[in-house]
């Protein structure tokens, strides 16, 4: 028997914090895509422009609260999925960036490591 | 299940091992799972986006290497708290559907521990270089 959802702010809430939770993983794509140009680490710059176009078109087309407005409470977790699938891409990119850079500074420099001496 | 006596068939929503635990709990306390499950998203994101910030500066300031090297442990941390929000999500909607008490977020003295020491690190790293 389908759930009614409540009157009331809860949906609007749960909307909000979807719209916020999907703002920032799009800004930490573009965050992560201009760094990983900057650092000339093009995998990463590629994929993380790449992961922020995903989802900025996915949030565009449909938003995932979307689920609330039949009036049913539907299931979060494929959209969850996704975003968390998104953010662990973007976790993995940086780290990448980071190594990366850290490779380049030691093989230019030996004693870059802690910058003592 | 019972017989679906509405013109629509409802669609099953997946996980079942979620949904097919248990019966409908207050769609309130569902939302809030919800919000909770994206609040958990969001501080990976923030531990992703502060590593990416941190191997910027450590770049182009040239700054010692080993700042790469934390910013590379936050971007991990920060995809493991992601993923973790998704376990946390599972575990907590199978609670209120069966009516037990809500397990304990294991993630959290984990991430209070992990900003208390990267704190403790990093002021100890800036006041050894003005030392």
């Amino acid at each position: 028997m389908p759930v009614i959802v409540p009157d009331g702010a809860q949906p609007e809430r749960t909307a909000l914090a979807w719209q916020r939770t999907l703002l920032g993983v799009v800004l930490g794509a573009l965050l992560l895509a201009m760094t990983a140009a900057r650092a000339g680490v093009p995998a990463a710059t590629v994929g993380a422009a790449a992961l922020g176009v995903y989802v900025t078109v996915r949030m565009v087309l449909r938003s995932p609260a979307a689920t609330l407005r039949r009036g049913t409470v539907g299931s979060p977790w494929p959209v969850l999925r996704r975003v968390v699938g998104v953010v662990v891409a973007l976790g993995v990119l940086g780290a990448a960036t980071a190594v990366v850079g850290a490779v380049r500074a030691l093989s230019s420099t030996p004693g870059a490591l802690t910058g003592v001496g | 299940m019972p017989a679906d006596d509405d013109a629509r068939p409802e669609p099953r929503r997946r996980p079942s091992s979620v949904y097919g635990v248990g019966s409908e709990p207050d769609a309130r306390f569902s939302l809030a799972n919800e919000r909770t499950a994206l609040a958990w998203v969001r501080t990976g994101l923030g531990l992703v986006a502060g590593g990416v910030a941190l191997t910027s500066f450590a770049t182009f300031a040239e700054l010692p290497v080993m700042l790469d090297v934390v910013a590379a442990v936050a971007c991990l941390a920060g995809a493991g708290l992601a993923l973790y929000s998704l376990r946390a999500w599972s575990r907590n909607e199978v609670a209120l559907r069966t009516g037990l008490p809500l397990p304990a977020p294991s993630a959290l003295p984990v991430l209070v521990v992990g900003v208390v020491v990267m704190g403790i690190l990093i002021a100890g790293y800036a006041v050894s270089t003005i030392l």
